[in-house]
């Protein structure tokens, strides 16, 4: 049965309802502001002994899925670039209010000040979330901003001691940068785990507890990393902080 | 801002440079399905823990619009349960769908339903572990709709009984599930014919026709908890379960060259009737033979439907869910992983 039989079939068969419904859809897929396209691209120049090779296409970076997240708050950590960035602006793009939070002021306020500029809802709070009392902050502004939050990616993290837009001196920075555990330096260690494992429980303790405050339930992301699971060269305190993010 | 807040401040944002359909404009169209609230209160109240509450279920005809716009996915098993859903879904995000299953009746009603939705659909009839329909489920989707972008291999079985044939246990005994040593070679053999052969076979024929188009593409295969883990009373499921995520491995490798994207997804006890089938089975091999270990019982519950009021089993929608996202292009990134779609199941 091609497209038009069953088009023709719709009206003798289902009546009404059914063409309302299908309506409905295709009346959403064309709401749908960024298309998806291919799955893969061939290669460029293509590979002369395997012609066939392709590559995975990328997701477009301003792909979303429109209201998936109407009405609902979020805390994102980590928000002035890379992952956070990204996940601030799709989650405010499908609907959501949300809170960035980073230590990064100018960078994390830009990013936020970009979301709003494309009429969203987003609020930034300046600070590091290994101090419990950022934690609280970014929580009671979300309350205070939105009415309260449904969920977090608690994304903020560190790979070593450095401040993350700290310019590259690695002589000087020795003893605060990733290396193995015999090498390692005291600064590294603890920064390591204040971000990554003390950062993640103090910013997961104020999250719960207003979830638990509000009882309608909600969903928390926590970011980890392949060292979370499996071991990773030189950089000991990581690996042991995200196998502790995924306890 | 509230929501006229947002529709106000479009034009400044559009002004601004946004290109395409502006966030706010997209989700202005009345049709965007609403997912609903994250958890419901427990009814009645607990009255030791009030705060209980049980995690939502969305509506089963929930979809990302326009997702699949284009594209087209075969779906084996498309009769009932996820297999159905997930065709229902992929239909509604844009897909057209070639559904497969060996009921043949079923599988025609639940293509002709899709289809008379204004759905593009078809229905192929036949065993997945007969290479003829898996070559015929991609002839069609070819000659339909020009080609094959995503393949859901979702048919399977927990035992060795036609799926289609009527409880009848004492008839049944030698097809159904028990423990190795007590275990028949035609339960096994029928497992194993219908979950490894048959996932071999699909992605036999998929993959051919994917590599011929040179677009990539992605596959999901349905596993299980018992993929994962151990699962009391059928070996032979949870060793085929174990092989459906051995080739998901093994096809995530050999295809990525390709562009081509392969995962499973491994859930615990959902609402469908191969489910059903099976604790139906259980009850009338415990009534026939005595207490006995039996099937499941050294862990029933998955965290999810432990902390349920109703103990409820996953969703079909929840599954398809998980099954439609890494179909899409959405998923670029993900290959070769065993997903637990299992309320938890295996997080202890």
């Amino acid at each position: 049965m091609d497209r038009r039989d069953m088009l023709k079939s719709l009206s003798a068969a289902a009546g009404a309802a059914v063409a309302a419904r299908a309506a409905d859809a295709q009346q959403a897929n064309a709401a749908a502001g960024v298309e998806l396209e291919n799955f893969a691209f061939p290669w460029d120049p293509q590979d002369p002994e395997i012609p066939g090779r392709q590559n995975v296409a990328r997701v477009p970076d301003d792909y979303f899925i429109p209201g998936r997240f109407a009405g609902k708050t979020f805390v994102v950590t980590g928000s002035a670039r890379g992952m956070g960035a990204n996940a601030a602006r799709r989650l405010a793009r499908e609907g959501a209010n949300v809170v960035g939070v980073d230590i990064l002021e100018e960078l994390g306020a830009q990013t936020v000040d970009a979301i709003r500029a494309e009429g969203l809802n987003a609020t930034f709070v300046a600070g590091d979330i290994s101090q419990d009392a950022v934690c609280a902050e970014m929580v009671r502004v979300a309350v205070e901003t939105y009415g309260g939050i449904d969920g977090a990616i608690n994304n903020a993290g560190v790979m070593d001691a450095l401040f993350p837009d700290e310019p590259i001196d690695y002589v000087s920075q020795k003893d605060r940068l990733m290396a193995r555990i015999d090498e390692a330096g005291d600064a590294y260690w603890r920064r390591v785990i204040e971000v990554n494992v003390n950062g993640t429980f103090y910013s997961l303790r104020h999250e719960l507890r207003q979830l638990m405050k509000q009882q309608r339930g909600g969903s928390i992301v926590n970011v980890a990393s392949v060292a979370g699971i499996r071991g990773f060269g030189g950089t000991p305190p990581y690996v042991a902080s995200k196998t502790r993010s995924r306890a | 801002m509230n929501r006229r807040d947002i529709l106000s401040g479009i034009g400044g944002a559009a002004a601004a440079g946004v290109a395409g359909v502006s966030p706010a404009a997209a989700q202005e169209g009345a049709a965007i399905p609403d997912i609903g609230p994250y958890a419901e209160p427990w009814d009645p109240v607990d009255p030791e823990i009030p705060a209980r509450r049980n995690v939502a279920e969305f509506p089963e005809d929930y979809f990302t619009p326009g997702r699949f716009a284009g594209k087209t996915v075969v779906v084996t098993g498309c009769a009932r349960g996820m297999g159905r859903g997930a065709a229902f879904r992929l239909a509604r995000e844009g897909a057209n769908v070639v559904g497969v299953d060996w009921l043949e009746e079923q599988g025609r009603a639940t293509m002709e339903e899709i289809a008379a939705h204004g759905f593009a659909a078809r229905f192929v009839p036949g065993d997945v572990a007969d290479d003829a329909t898996c070559a015929r489920m991609v002839a069609v989707a070819v000659e339909a709709f020009g080609g094959v972008d995503a393949a859901l291999n979702n048919a399977g079985v927990m035992d060795g009984v036609f799926s289609g044939a009527p409880i009848d246990y004492a008839a049944q005994k030698d097809l159904v599930f028990a423990p190795i040593h007590e275990a028949t070679e035609a339960y096994w053999d029928n497992v194993f014919r219908t979950n490894v052969k048959g996932v071999f076979l699909s992605m036999r024929h998929e993959l051919r026709r994917m590599l011929a188009q040179g677009r990539g593409g992605a596959i999901v295969n349905v596993g299980s908890i018992a993929g994962l883990t151990g699962l009391a009373g059928n070996p032979a499921y949870v060793a085929s379960k174990h092989a459906v995520n051995g080739m998901t491995r093994n096809a995530a490798i050999d295809y990525a060259p390709y562009g081509i994207r392969v995962n499973s997804v491994n859930m615990a006890a959902t609402d469908t009737p191969m489910v059903a089938r099976a604790g139906a089975l259980v009850a009338a091999q415990n009534a026939a033979s005595g207490p006995n270990p039996g099937m499941g019982r050294i862990k029933t519950q998955s965290i999810l439907a432990y902390a349920d009021q109703n103990h409820r089993a996953a969703t079909v929608a929840e599954q398809v869910s998980m099954m439609a996202y890494l179909l899409s292009p959405e998923s670029g990134n993900m290959t070769g992983a065993t997903f637990s779609t299992d309320g938890g199941w295996t997080a202890f």
